[in-house]
């Protein structure tokens, strides 16, 4: 049992070899299909040991700790591990028909092949305990995704994944950097250790240097306000389902280093301290949450509006983070959850009704309640989500950001905060209306395969599953908050 | 002294990839912005007197190895990172028949 | 089973009901059906009150604390009773109603229709802030498909105009208040005298604002708009919903969160009320100047009903016994009247065409039951004897008296004399003034759109006489207790 950890990273490896030998493309869903579950399967023994015995470490080569790699599975972890691959499954089962007439037909192997090794970047990102390893990890990632972007239909699709895979390396460099100069402080790579030695070694300007490198490299990741324009670019281009994977995971990544890196490892020397970078942040998102919110509205593309939305979405999720304070940290992670599951079935809808991706505009969806009132249906759900309406998991979100943004210092940015949410509304409302009340024709006619149907409802029915019932997220994330974050308190 | 010829050379890179259009420069800007992060971590693994680390008897001082394993998988992946850009830019020659950034974005 | 979730669920079942069952034939009968069965059930509720009074069940816990649970308390019994009997007599216009004017879709109209009123349920059952607020956003999504049921160009503006105003404000206002209510109390439940044991009023007023701009569904000025917007639904809806349960749901939350939120004691000793008094009385001023220079009857009903939330609210914002006794007969009475007004203005509609005051020249000598209504419901709504709105006017001027606002006595009479003042040409024209173009047309009125309204006149005339029930329950179970 032991093994576990390891298990989740190495079982997706073993099966790749076996997908690029093979070179076909049923197979290679369908192998890529049971890793997903079977990945998912050892997360869930995996989440639950944790939530009951606690952490489980796995040593690799059984170096102990600070000499060897260590891999750690924590709440905070498995959070974010359940998360990821279960987004990733979700997907995964939903992409036959897509990536069929997407992707290039002989590409579609690599695809898939693609496609687990991010996974397996994400999964090594939430696991390890080891900074440097997490920079591995985090261009495995990368490397695949550009990759995955540039099997998009479109003819810009290869421009947009080298013009992410420029501001992505640049991030990266960054965090090697950044990582670079923590280790001449500290003299180790081991995260648990590193955290330990950073308070002896003095606060000089060199840390504050790596901080800021890191923190960049981070914000690039997660496309956090104004960094965010590789987002819309990759949104616009990527294949469909490639958009729908990443905007549930890859920005999610980003929020996951954040915590682990700031409020974790360097948590002890207080980084957002140096030169109120918090409130900086802080303000950069909450102008952030209201360009983009503006911009969506505006946008007549609806993949762009989501994006855009997506940004406002990941500000709110920073400036929960940015209170400092633990009901800000349970807000975030509350959101992440939430946000992730919403903003998943938004795009995988879009997807699987537009299977040729082309420029999707407002009047592409006109009159979709004649013809998938189902579907229809659960749009709504899930935009009415988006708003935060009651009953759906957004209002849980809501409900605990006010809540922690009246109990810190800021109390008075609320107001912007529930504006932009009121304004949620106006994008949100203008799909909904194209959706019940246009006379136009659905136009698009081919069929929606029954798994698509079935991951759709899935989404939708955790949707406002997570606005009744919040134990699940609100449980874990408050005591990922107190285990993991503010223990000392 | 040392340190600034390096941050210097790590700006420059940062330069390049933000300043050129053309998409090869932006590569080799890309690998010479990395480039100067490997040798920051020669530069730390550098002990005063060390000699490299190889065990050798009458030596007590080594410098650091670590940081030269860190930075072969790093140059690993830098390599992967180039090898991908140029792929892609073998793509975007077909495509577009250019590779300067501002007429793509035209196109 | 508790009997309140057994309702709850009974309406739930309706709806599913409905749906099934969506024949556009046998959906009228289905709903008239169910509106009565409803209907029932709150008389069987009222009966047995003892039993469920001060019950409060806990369904879920939606946040660690805070469940959504339902109970019963007084003031709810009389909204209670009010919004389903009136139900089941829209019930019986509507289906008749829709079937003239040749509404297409009837049974996506009963099935909202069902909801809204489930929606309306739900809250009054609701025993704490969150489950108020929870059905309170459900109400006005259930109700949007209503406003825009026409699907024209402007009823999609108009529904638009009032879900912005309606989810915007319970979003910027009601959502922070609430939090910023379970932050200092950390409770949210409805308690006699109030759940605040510590508190400054500095607190007390920024959340007496917030709460009133919040509950927007009273319409107080400057978030009124909606209401005017929703007229464009079909009548029964305007009738029921936007004269009775909507409405009156934020009224009736708002002397909820007065009464049993900040409790009487609190909000006199902060001040906080004598905001709420200032926005009630300006809208009350306001809405009927523009009342009188609306031409359209609904656009006219509409801006009444502004106003007259506004007494409710103001009387229930003076905190003096008689002028809370004051509000909750004028919950009751203007519900009566103003469904009856609403329902005559769709009759008139209906059967003639006419939807301008303007047009009404002589319109007793076609409809004389349909007139004689309105006028019942006119002088309820100026507050002229012998009818009910006469008694509710007299205890908030009583009420008045016991505090020490006189000066809202200049109010009450402008505005009476303001709302005699738009109500008068509706009589007058009707009765007295000449057909300009002598149109042959022979009208009967369709007794079965006529009869559910005159039952309703009925009942308003006879409470008139006897209404010592109903000030005597108020009297021994809201003010003294």
């Amino acid at each position: 049992m032991s093994q576990l950890p390891i298990l989740i990273i190495a079982l997706p490896l073993l099966f790749i070899p076996l997908i690029i030998l093979l070179r076909s493309n049923q197979y290679s869903f369908i192998l890529s299909i049971i890793v997903s579950l079977l990945n998912l399967a050892l997360i869930i023994i995996l989440f639950k040991q944790v939530y009951y015995n606690g952490d489980m470490f796995y040593e690799l080569g059984s170096w102990p700790a600070p000499i060897g790699i260590r891999l750690n599975a924590d709440l905070l972890s498995c959070y974010f591990l359940f998360l990821i691959n279960f987004i990733s499954l979700i997907c995964l089962i939903s992409s036959k028909d897509l990536v069929n007439t997407q992707v290039a037909k002989e590409n579609i192997y690599l695809f898939y092949t693609s496609w687990l090794l991010c996974n397996i970047g994400f999964s090594g990102i939430i696991l390890t305990n080891d900074i440097f390893n997490l920079f591995v990890f985090l261009e495995i990632s990368s490397l695949a995704s550009y990759f995955l972007i540039s099997q998009g239909n479109y003819k810009k699709s290869v421009l947009a994944a080298i013009q992410y895979l420029f501001i992505g390396s640049i991030g990266a460099v960054f965090i090697l950097m950044a990582i670079g100069i923590l280790y001449t402080h500290t003299g180790t790579l081991n995260m648990t250790d590193l955290s330990e030695k950073i308070i002896q070694a003095k606060p000089s300007s060199s840390v504050i240097l790596a901080i800021a490198l890191f923190f960049i490299g981070v914000a690039i990741k997660s496309a956090l306000f104004p960094l965010h324009g590789w987002l819309i670019r990759t949104y616009a281009y990527a294949p469909s389902i490639v958009v729908t994977y990443f905007s549930g995971t890859s920005t999610k990544i980003g929020i996951y280093i954040l915590l682990r890196v700031f409020l974790d490892i360097l948590n002890s020397i207080n980084p957002f301290e140096y030169y109120d970078l918090a409130q900086l942040i802080l303000f950069l998102s909450l102008f952030g949450v209201l360009l983009a919110t503006f911009v969506a509205i505006k946008q007549s593309e609806i993949k762009n509006m989501l994006a855009f939305s997506s940004v406002a979405q990941l500000s709110y999720i920073v400036i929960a983070i940015m209170l400092l304070t633990p009901d800000g940290v349970t807000a975030s992670l509350i959101h992440v959850f939430n946000h992730s599951i919403i903003k998943t079935g938004l795009f995988l809808i879009i997807t699987i009704l537009f299977i040729n991706n082309n420029n999707i505009t407002l009047d592409d969806i006109a009159g979709l309640n004649s013809k998938h009132p189902l579907i229809a249906s659960s749009f709504l759900i899930l935009l009415l989500g988006l708003v935060g309406l009651p009953l759906t998991s957004g209002f849980i979100s809501k409900w605990y950001l006010v809540m922690a943004i009246f109990k810190s210092d800021y109390w008075y940015i609320s107001g912007v905060v529930l504006i932009t949410s009121f304004m949620t509304l106006f994008y949100v409302w203008l799909l909904i209306e194209k959706i019940y009340f246009s006379n136009n024709k659905f136009s698009d006619g081919h069929k929606i395969n029954g798994y698509q149907y079935v991951c759709v409802f899935i989404l939708t029915g955790l949707t406002l599953y997570l606005g009744i019932d919040t134990h699940f997220t609100v449980g874990i994330s408050k005591e990922i908050t107190v285990n993991t974050f503010y223990q000392l308190n | 002294m040392i340190f600034i010829l390096n941050m210097t050379l790590f700006l420059i890179g940062l330069f390049i990839i933000i300043r050129e259009t053309n998409l090869i420069k932006k590569v080799i800007g890309l690998n010479i912005f990395q480039a100067s992060v490997f040798i920051f971590y020669l530069i730390i693994s550098k002990v005063d007197e060390g000699i490299p680390p190889i065990l050798n008897q009458g030596y007590t001082i080594y410098s650091n190895p670590l940081p030269h394993v860190l930075i072969l998988t790093a140059i690993v992946v830098s390599i992967a990172t180039t090898s991908l850009a140029l792929a892609l830019i073998i793509k975007i020659k077909q495509k577009h028949n250019t590779i300067e950034e501002d007429e793509l974005d035209e196109t | 089973m508790n009997i309140l979730i057994a309702h709850l669920l009974f309406l739930f079942i309706s709806i599913v009901t409905l749906y099934l069952f969506r024949k556009e034939k046998i959906i009228g009968l289905i709903h008239i059906i169910l509106s009565a069965l409803s209907f029932l059930g709150s008389l069987y509720i009222i009966k047995n009150q003892t039993m469920y009074l001060q019950n409060t069940i806990d369904l879920i816990y939606i946040i660690p604390g805070i469940s959504i649970s339902f109970g019963l308390d007084h003031l709810g019994l009389i909204f209670l009773i009010i919004s389903n009997g009136l139900w089941f007599m829209t019930s019986l216009y509507s289906e008749r109603y829709l079937n003239l004017n040749e509404y297409k879709n009837k049974s996506s109209f009963f099935i909202f229709f069902t909801f809204s009123m489930f929606a309306t349920n739900a809250i009054i059952y609701s025993s704490n802030l969150l489950t108020t607020f929870i059905f309170y956003e459900i109400l006005t999504l259930a109700t949007y498909p209503l406003v825009t049921f026409k699907k024209d160009e402007k009823s999609i503006i108009n529904g638009k105009k009032y879900l912005y105003y309606l989810l915007g404000t319970s979003i910027i206002f009601l959502l922070p208040a609430i939090i910023l209510t379970q932050l200092t109390t950390g409770t949210l439940d409805y308690r006699v005298g109030g759940i605040f044991d510590n508190y400054d009023s500095l607190t007390i007023s920024l959340l007496a604002i917030l709460f009133m701009f919040g509950v927007a569904k009273s319409a107080i000025m400057p978030f009124h708009k909606w209401l005017p917007s929703a007229m464009v639904a079909p009548t029964p809806v305007s009738a029921l919903l936007h004269a009775v349960a909507v409405v009156k749901s934020g009224v009736f939350i708002l002397m909820k969160i007065m009464l049993y939120i900040f409790g009487v004691e609190v909000l006199k000793d902060t001040s906080a009320n004598n905001f709420i008094i200032l926005f009630a009385s300006i809208t009350i001023i306001v809405s009927s100047i523009i009342a009188l220079n609306q031409n359209n009857i609904k656009l006219r009903l509409a801006y009444s009903t502004i106003g007259q939330l506004s007494y409710i609210v103001l009387a229930t914002a003076i905190l003096a016994p008689y002028s809370i006794m004051a509000a909750t007969l004028h919950l009751i009475f203007h519900a009566l009247g103003k469904i009856i007004l609403f329902l005559s203005a769709g009759i008139i509609a209906t059967q003639t065409g006419i939807k301008e005051v303007s047009e009404m020249n002589n319109l007793s000598r076609k409809l004389p039951i349909t007139c004689f209504l309105v006028l019942i419901g006119a002088f309820i709504m100026i507050g002229l004897p012998p009818t009910v709105g006469f008694i509710s006017k007299w205890y908030l001027l009583i009420g008045i008296m016991e505090s020490d606002k006189l000066y809202l006595l200049i109010i009450i009479i402008i505005s009476t004399l303001l709302n005699a003042g738009y109500y008068f040409p509706i009589i007058y024209k009707s009765y007295f003034e000449k057909e300009s173009s002598s149109d042959a047309k022979e009208i009967t009125e369709d007794i079965s759109l006529v009869f559910p309204v005159m039952i309703i006149g009925a009942i308003v005339i006879l409470l008139f006489f006897n209404i010592s029930f109903i000030t005597t329950f108020i009297d021994g179970y809201i003010i003294r207790k």
